[in-house]
């Protein structure tokens, strides 16, 4: 949204305390952390802190909160010491203020002040904890999560299902990773905001989530130059400030924990071969780590059969190819991705290179990692080159899931939501999927102890084949709406309407003239007993409907998503603006000239669809909905149409 | 061609994004099976063409995706992400000239800026694809006229610079992006081009920290010998590449070794006069990178010692 120079120049001076992003930690060491909030005006940032929480003696130094701002207007000249917050709405402030002079391994409660003015909550829930030294021996516990942001029920569901499991074992997370697909469908900003910082929000106020970047935060964000939506939400390593080997980008990246060593990939726009910046980085990182554990992370899995096949794509190839080499001849203990929308987890596996992949000769152990089955995964006690890695595709966090095939060097295939929990205590590191239920559907764990030498086995245990069941196509099933929503036009709401002959062919555009339409309470129909307004001279006359109404939105750039619920029979073309915004049940062509009407019965039933490239066509104001209704023929014997209009900001 | 600049590909990129779908991203086959259908409905479109074309690059299928590219432009949607995109599979299929008319193409369109630059970065690498190493040097340092320049962009210029022999040059502009970023490959790649325009004594000094530091040390005890040898210590270089030799010695997998190793193995047994040995690695290492062979930095120097 544009706004004038005055009232971004406003903005830049004007004070309110309302979180437009809630407080969130990041960038965690032993020493430090940031805390990252936003407004909507400007404040007087400051962050109170102590190890108590109705004592919060210290205070981030003034000098320590960068302060970014957000504007299009190239006429607002930003004022020193603020910096160019790049994909949020018009006039928001993120402040990022760094706490610094912390003991390692602590906790700490803490708010965030406008002045003296305390915005958050009283209660003791604003925490977190300072990472241990790197090198301490220190259990540890850490979610892993994948493809998750829908901002549907089923993220929700997962994330509470760890939250618990966890509470019920009074061990709460240390961190987080996410493997991306964090802000569904482009990663932009305002689906950072409600399909991630919302959904997450009580977890991500006390730890850290450390991003890896997926394919749909890639449409918006570039880590070539790190700017976009997602760079915005991360504060990530670039100079080895949470240990590892500076990478010079926000993209890749390493920290350590404890005694494990984590290493972050941009999987999706960097370049994956052995030459590239990345994999140098890589090479060099590994060589450098002190720990005993070593985790890697990114998007696109190098070993699927979920919704992805590394078989055939190019990204998980050469994450194969190019990148598993130089991992594994690091020593790699543990390789977590997504994008496939799945929960795969391999057999102890090393030097799987080839195209297709092939268990044979790959193997190191193929048990099932189980202490209480086939007993866990073992390596030798510190970092040693091609030992083998057990590979956990947990792209199951929230989206649909899919499987198309059997990956043979997996253990564990299993097509249902989920997370992943994994700790690591000692020389053992333990592994569980939790699925939406709260209940553990895998275990898994290694034991790095001794000496272990390693042997390639030729024929190991390999996964039953597997075919799709009988009856699906292979598509999604039915989209579900946004989990928070806010309706926009009613169910039932009054609409113009044409029946029983064609408008001109810019019927849909908001300038057409549809002062001699008639009106009527949505849905319209005939032949089911299912419609306010009945049509009743519509069977055998004609098969098309033409229905239109206004609905307001106030500002554009803050809705996430926007789609209809609809009982529909048989097909409909649905425009926003004058543009085509969705389409079902109607092959070619629009108005008369609408071609292959597929057969669909409303059964009082709304399904949901959201409609594509939205935000090039709402306005601030006053938006028109045209959807034209398209029975399959003159003899059908019902027709309905009855949306309503949904929106989630 | 080996590199994909990335710049290129954020236009393409920024093209693509304006019309994602809304629902998660689905498999290649199924993208290009939904795209193909949408054509068939309502007729092809510049966009759902490039759409599918990135679709069959990730499934490798260049020749479909440079026919998807070439219908988008013809279809009036000619655009700096169209063509760049296009000379890149053209290149990756070494049709040479026909991506070079392309970027041609590319350059009229560009605006000044990132985009035009990026253009040129990419007919640098075109060129240098195509042996013209030279003219490459002359595009790379065109495309560093832009003010914050991508920091693979050092790599890049690093390496054109070097195949001409410009070690000095190449020293600077790589300690400018280090400068920039604390990059530690921008970091290594300095030092290594500090031995070989002959100043060894101060990369030296920036060796030593890392010697401490390392938990591997092999590639910084190559570093070390390469720059005791231009300081004619030969004793300390040969003591510091056979102890390079022992390291990698442990952790080079027999069955299955990692390219990057292999090749630093035969550039340690080179400096140390063990040519057979080095010729048989660096044929290893080839094989075993591929096409990113030529670009691998320690690949490069291996074969500037056996003289190939």
């Amino acid at each position: 949204m544009a706004v004038s120079t005055a009232r971004a120049a406003e903005n830049l001076h004007h004070h309110t305390n309302i979180f437009s992003r809630a407080p969130y930690v990041q960038l965690a060491t032993h020493e430090s952390i940031f805390v990252v909030w936003r407004t909507e005006g400007k404040m007087q940032p400051v962050v109170r802190y102590g190890t108590a929480p109705e004592k919060l003696n210290r205070e981030a130094s003034r000098g320590a909160v960068i302060t970014r701002f957000a504007t299009t207007n190239k006429n607002v000249k930003l004022p020193a010491g603020v910096a160019k917050l790049h994909s949020a709405p018009e006039g928001t402030y993120q402040y990022e203020a760094k706490i610094s002079g912390l003991n390692p391994d602590t906790r700490y409660y803490y708010g965030v002040f406008d002045g003296d003015k305390r915005l958050t909550g009283r209660d003791p829930s604003y925490h977190f904890r300072s990472h241990p030294i790197p090198g301490t021996h220190r259990p540890m516990r850490f979610w892993v999560v994948g493809d998750s942001g829908t901002g549907r029920e089923m993220q929700s569901i997962v994330h509470s299902a760890m939250v618990q499991w966890t509470a019920k074992e009074n061990r709460p997370i240390d961190f987080y990773l996410h493997v991306g697909d964090m802000a569904y469908s482009r990663g932009r900003d305002v689906e950072f905001q409600t399909r991630f910082f919302e959904m997450y929000e009580p977890t991500l106020r006390n730890v850290v989530c450390w991003p890896a970047m997926g394919n749909h935060e890639g449409a918006t964000s570039k880590g070539t130059n790190g700017v976009g939506p997602y760079y915005d939400a991360y504060i990530c390593p670039t100079r080895g400030e949470a240990g590892g080997l500076a990478s010079g980008l926000e993209a890749f990246y390493s920290f350590d924990y404890g005694r494990a060593h984590f290493i972050c990939l941009d999987s999706h726009d960097l370049d994956r071969r052995p030459t590239g910046m990345m994999a140098q980085w890589l090479k060099a990182d590994l060589e450098y780590t002190q720990q005993d554990w070593i985790i890697a992370y990114f998007h696109h899995p190098p070993y699927t059969k979920g919704s992805h096949d590394s078989d055939r794509e190019k990204q998980l190839i050469e994450m194969r190819t190019h990148i598993m080499p130089v991992l594994e001849s690091g020593g790699v203990d543990v390789v977590l991705t997504g994008h496939s929308h799945i929960y795969e987890r391999s057999m102890l596996m090393d030097g799987a290179y080839a195209n297709p992949t092939v268990a044979e000769n790959v193997i190191l152990n193929d048990g099932d990692g189980d202490p209480a089955g086939d007993g866990p995964y073992r390596k030798s006690a510190g970092i040693h080159p091609n030992e083998g890695a057990v590979q956990v595709v947990a792209g199951h966090g929230g989206t649909t899931v899919r499987r198309k095939g059997t990956m043979p060097v997996m253990r564990k295939i299993i097509v249902e939501h989920g997370s992943v929990l994994i700790d690591i205590a000692g020389d053992t590191l333990t592994g569980i999927m939790l699925n939406k239920y709260g209940e553990r559907r895998d275990l898994f764990s290694i034991v790095k102890r001794g000496e272990v030498a390693p042997t390639r086995l030729a024929n190991p245990w390999q996964p039953d084949k597997w075919s799709p069941p009988k009856g699906t196509d292979g598509k999604d099933p039915p989209a579900e709406p946004p989990e928070d929503f806010f309706i926009a036009i009613e169910k039932h709401a009054q609409w113009h309407y044409l029946a029983g002959e064609h408008p001109g062919t810019n019927w849909m555009r908001a300038d057409y003239d549809i002062s001699d339409w008639k009106t009527g309470e949505a849905g319209f129909g005939f032949g089911d007993n299912d419609d306010r307004t009945v049509l009743s001279n519509m069977h055998s006359n004609y098969t098309t409907v033409y229905i239109r109404r206004t609905f307001e939105i106030e500002q554009a750039d803050t809705i996430a998503e926007i789609g209809l619920m609809i009982a529909y029979d048989d097909g409909f073309i649905a425009y926003l603006n004058g543009k085509e915004v969705v389409r079902t049940g109607v092959g070619s062509g629009s108005g008369r000239k609408a071609r292959d009407i597929k057969t669909h019965d409303a059964n009082g039933r709304y399904d949901y669809f959201a409609f594509k490239d939205y935000e090039k066509y709402l306005k601030d104001g006053v938006n028109v909905l045209a959807i034209e209704g398209h029975n399959k023929d003159l003899e059908s014997s019902d027709f309905t149409l009855d949306p309503y209009l949904i929106v989630e900001d | 061609m080996r590199a994909r600049n990335a710049w290129g590909v954020a236009l393409f990129s920024a093209l693509l994004s304006s019309a994602q779908v809304t629902c998660a991203h689905d498999s290649p086959e199924h993208e290009i099976e939904a795209l193909t259908e949408k054509m068939r409905a309502n007729g092809a479109s510049a966009t759902l063409l490039a759409r599918r074309a990135s679709e069959w690059q990730s499934l490798r299928k260049l020749d479909h995706a440079q026919a998807d590219l070439e219908h988008a432009i013809l279809l009036g949607s000619d655009s700096v992400g169209l063509r760049t995109e296009l000379a890149r599979i053209q290149a990756a299929q070494r049709h040479f000239d026909a991506a070079h008319k392309t970027l041609e193409r590319a350059l009229t369109l560009a605006e000044e800026g990132m985009e035009r630059c990026s253009v040129y970065m990419q007919r640098a690498e075109v060129r240098e694809a195509n042996g013209e190493h030279a003219l490459a040097v002359e595009d790379c340092e065109r495309a560093f006229g832009v003010p914050s320049p991508p920091l693979d962009w050092y790599l890049t210029r690093a390496r054109l610079t070097g195949r001409t022999g410009r070690w000095r040059e190449c020293a600077r502009g790589l300690k400018e992006g280090l400068e920039k970023s604390g990059s530690i490959v921008l970091e290594i790649e300095w030092i290594e081009a500090l031995i070989d325009a002959g100043e060894c004594r101060e990369a030296l000094d920036r060796i030593q920290p890392h010697m401490v530091r390392a938990r591997r040390k092999s590639s910084w005890l190559i570093r070390q010998g390469r720059a005791q040898a231009g300081m004619n210590s030969q004793a300390e270089a040969q003591s510091s590449l056979k102890a390079a030799l022992q390291e990698i010695e442990t952790r080079l997998d027999a069955a299955k070794p990692e390219g990057r190793l292999l090749a630093e193995r035969g550039l340690a047994h080179a400096l140390l006069g063990n040519r057979p040995a080095a010729a048989q690695d660096l044929e290893k290492a080839r094989m075993l990178l591929g096409e990113a062979a030529p670009f691998t930095s320690c690949i490069e120097r291996l074969e500037r010692v056996l003289g190939k």
